[in-house]
């Protein structure tokens, strides 16, 4: 039990790190949202490994699963958006996270999808659900001029952490199951 | 050559291309709808601030109301008011404020005090159903064509 504490604790700090290091990077493109998700690295990897899991190498082993990945979400969400923005922001990253969770939950009892598929389901929902809080914020529909573009960049970024994920995994678990 | 770890499956390459697929049909859709903006509105929690005139009238000659829109929040109370030329921006510190400028039927949000400075960042607007957005404050700027206002103004506005 205090081993798996100290391992999420582990991963919860890879994620602030690199919610930090994304709040560093400049990235804009005139359209607001568009965001690289790194902290969704980790909460993919851990959605993949442990009991269930469906990367075949890290199935079963370490920490991980749906229960300590949705805790992770949830806490990193809080704390970075208190460390590095605002209130504002955590409730569009906590509408995002819940679509983009459930999408990816949905997507991974499909059993038709790798790490990657699971992963660009995340990104293009995690979009979707920051949508629609800024429509429900804003009380107008007009943001729904920007769907396009962050279905695109949703799906364009959740591959490449699909595959990041897929490929730290096996040695993050490694490192954390201190094997 | 060491095995990766990562398979794409095909199931991935297919939901990838539906997706890139349903943006481009959701984008075909905006373009079809494209036109140019008639007026642009300042949106404060649903509530029409200010409506702008963004071309100038073609059958009775009437001025765009070109110029800049300077939007404050004190408290509760929102006013907006109009300069011809850029106004100097020394409120003080309990005044929350947005800049609008509206040049040639482009609408930029030129300056604010908010505290991502999104909105700032964001590109001018000019066709019909753009709009920028400043959260924090909770001011939209929307652009209204034709088509939206034929058919009664607030349709976009739900409340």
């Amino acid at each position: 039990m205090t081993k798996r504490l100290a391992q999420l604790g582990l991963y919860l700090a890879l994620a602030l790190i690199l919610a930090y290091a994304e709040s560093l990077i400049p990235f804009s493109f005139g359209i607001p949202g568009i965001k690289l998700g790194l902290p969704n690295l980790v909460v993919v990897m851990l959605l993949h490994g442990g009991k269930g899991g469906l990367m075949p190498r890290t199935a079963g082993r370490g920490v991980g699963g749906v229960r300590d990945a949705l805790c992770i979400n949830l806490l990193r969400i809080v704390i970075s958006g208190f460390l590095f923005s605002g209130l504002y922001t955590i409730l569009y990253s906590l509408a995002g996270a819940v679509c983009s969770f459930a999408a990816m939950l949905i997507g991974r009892r499909f059993r038709k999808f790798s790490v990657v598929g699971v992963s660009v389901l995340g990104g293009v929902f995690h979009n979707v659900g920051q949508l629609a809080a800024a429509v429900l914020v804003t009380q107008t529909v007009y943001v729904g001029y920007y769907l396009p573009a962050l279905i695109a960049a949703g799906a364009v970024t959740g591959a490449v952490l699909g595959i990041a994920a897929g490929e730290l995994a096996p040695y993050l678990m490694r490192l954390t199951d201190g094997r | 050559m060491k095995k990766r770890a990562v398979t794409v499956k095909k199931a991935d390459l297919i939901l990838i291309a539906v997706c890139f697929l349903a943006a481009a049909f959701v984008a075909a859709l905006g373009l079809l709808h494209r036109e140019k903006g008639t007026v642009a509105q300042l949106v404060y929690d649903g509530i029409v601030l200010r409506t702008i005139a963004l071309h100038a009238g073609q059958e009775e000659p009437s001025a765009a109301d070109d110029g800049y829109y300077l939007i404050t929040y004190r408290d509760d109370v929102t006013a907006v008011e109009y300069c011809a030329d850029m106004p100097a921006l020394d409120l003080p510190e309990y005044i929350d404020y947005n800049l609008v400028s509206v040049r040639d039927g482009q609408v930029t949000m030129c300056a604010a005090d908010c505290r991502d400075q999104i909105c700032v960042r964001h590109k001018s607007v000019s066709l019909a159903g753009e709009s920028i957005i400043c959260l924090p404050h909770g001011l939209v700027v929307e652009i209204i064509g034709e088509r939206q206002a034929a058919d009664g103004a607030p349709d976009g506005v739900t409340r």
